[in-house]
């Protein structure tokens, strides 16, 4: 095994547990934008997780996912921050 | 040798993800957790896929890499910055040892997370209400605001209520200004109107113009009148416009606000039954004063204390206030997780600033409406202007039929 090897088993390793923790935010909130952080990072995280893959497999063709991945999750967390916004925004005219 | 400079970039980028999940998982509130996410995700990721990028070593590789940075290093501020904004905006809670928000009246802060779990990481001050070196208690003599503002609405007992807390609160150094408000927002609601009926509307809008004018008018003389009996120093002052706005930047030149309770500036010309009493209700001024017709000296005062950075500064600015100085404190508290820590320290607050204080019996349940003379024992109830979480043993307090002072 290489040196590269090895620190690849390891960088994954941590990803692994990365994800864990935000996953585990992610569910347990407490407030929707707790959990809308967590999926900001775990969308960051899955771009990391999927370049590790492309190295370990040596396929090229899986950083194009992580492009893929790095806009789902901006547009993704962009809806979500409109959503918030919108959701607590008083229906009638404003409090004094 | 590209080799070992891909493999401790891997390392290093994971690394620098493991911390900044790390951070997410444990840091206290949603602001400090997306500092932990955005800034150290970015690195992370950016070296992780650098890494990747010189053990591939080829062009296609590089190329695809430094695209990914490039666009990871544009979006993540991008996004970061508007959940950041969604989630001051949409109310979630501050950790409580927050120092400092600079986008305080900037920016309006609602209040969705309803989510009785949401609140209850956060009831953790630390060192929020610390005794402040500076602020001294203060004197015995000047135990009266020192400017005071009454608003005149008009409605049931209005009158009666204005002169209850001028008699009780007012000293004979306070100067107490008399501001007469029409609500021009509210008597221009007309309702729906059939075909043909604007030129009526115009009529019914001028006519309720006229009465309210009226009523105004001669509330103004009558507390003018009253006021000029007992010796006070007073100034009159009349304005239209959107009377939430104009009470608020009225009040806050002032220690103390009375609001006569479920009265309005429509002076009891709106439309809707009930009207007045939910806007006057809405109201949300540190300060005010929600004084029923029969409001008398307090023989005790009464705060409700959320445990929340807004509850302790609420409590700060109360202890500032300069009347009720000599009447013994009770502060009670939710229950909820680090209450107790919370009561301890505004227990420890109010005692340094020498006030007679004393820990409530029992803490109340959040969720549930709080029956007002099982709360206070006739004492004046005090809650925060602003609740974090607008909960209901907070709202029931608000909406109940009995003067409360906003903190």
């Amino acid at each position: 095994m290489s040196f590269l090897t090895v620190a690849l088993i390891f960088s994954a390793l941590m990803v692994a547990v990365a994800v864990g923790l935000t996953g585990w935010r992610m569910l347990h909130g407490p407030g929707i934008a707790d959990r809308a952080v967590a999926m900001d990072l775990l969308g960051l995280l899955a771009v990391a997780a999927t370049a590790l893959v492309a190295l370990g497999g040596g396929y090229l063709a899986l950083l194009d996912i992580a492009l893929g991945l790095g806009l789902v999750g901006f547009i993704g967390a962009v809806g979500v921050a409109t959503f918030i916004k919108r959701a607590s925004e008083p229906p009638e005219d404003q409090d004094v | 040798m590209s080799e070992i400079v891909a493999a401790i970039l891997l390392l290093s980028g994971a690394t620098i993800s493991l911390i900044a999940a790390i951070g997410v998982a444990r840091l206290p509130d949603a602001f400090l957790r997306m500092h932990a996410a955005t800034k150290a995700g970015v690195v992370g990721a950016g070296l992780t896929l650098l890494g990747v990028a010189f053990a591939f070593d080829t062009g296609e590789a590089w190329f695809r890499v430094t695209l990914i940075v490039l666009f990871l290093l544009v979006t993540v501020p991008i996004s970061s910055h508007a959940l950041g904004r969604a989630a001051y905006v949409g109310g979630a809670p501050m950790w409580s040892g927050t120092v400092m928000d600079e986008l305080k009246g900037v920016l309006p802060r609602h209040a969705i997370d309803a989510d009785p779990e949401a609140q209850r990481a956060i009831a953790m001050p630390v060192g929020a209400a610390g005794p402040e070196a500076g602020v001294q208690p203060a004197p015995q003599a000047a135990a009266a605001p020192r400017r005071m503002l009454l608003a005149l609405a008009d409605g049931a007992g209005a009158a009666a209520a204005l002169r209850a807390s001028l008699e009780v609160t007012a000293g004979p150094r306070t100067e107490v200004t008399l501001l007469s408000l029409l609500c021009t927002p509210s008597l221009n609601q007309t309702g729906p109107m059939p075909v043909g009926g604007a030129h009526f509307g115009r009529r019914l809008v001028e006519a309720r113009f006229a009465k309210a004018r009226e009523a105004a008018a001669s509330l103004a003389t009558q507390m003018e009148t009253f006021c000029q009996t007992q010796g006070y120093h007073f100034r009159m002052r009349h304005e239209e416009g959107d009377a939430g706005a104009l009470l608020g930047q009225a009040a806050a030149h002032h220690d103390l606000t009375v609001l006569p309770r479920g009265t309005w500036f429509d002076h009891a010309q709106a439309l809707e039954e009930g009207y007045a009493a939910q806007r006057s209700a809405r109201v949300a001024l540190p300060g005010l004063l929600l004084a029923t017709p029969d409001f008398t000296m307090p023989g005790a005062l009464h705060f409700l204390h959320e445990g929340d950075l807004a509850s302790s500064e609420a409590l700060k600015r109360f202890l500032g206030l300069s009347f009720l100085t000599h009447l013994p404190l009770t502060i009670t508290g939710l229950d909820l997780d680090g209450a107790e820590a919370a009561l301890d320290e505004a227990v420890a607050l109010a005692a340094a600033r020498e006030r007679p204080v004393h820990r409530g019996p029992a803490l109340l349940h959040p969720d549930r409406p709080v029956p007002l003379p099982a709360f206070t024992g006739g004492a004046l109830a005090i809650i925060p202007a602003r609740s974090s979480s607008g909960r209901t043993a907070w709202r029931s307090l608000r909406e109940m039929e009995a003067s409360v002072l906003l903190a």
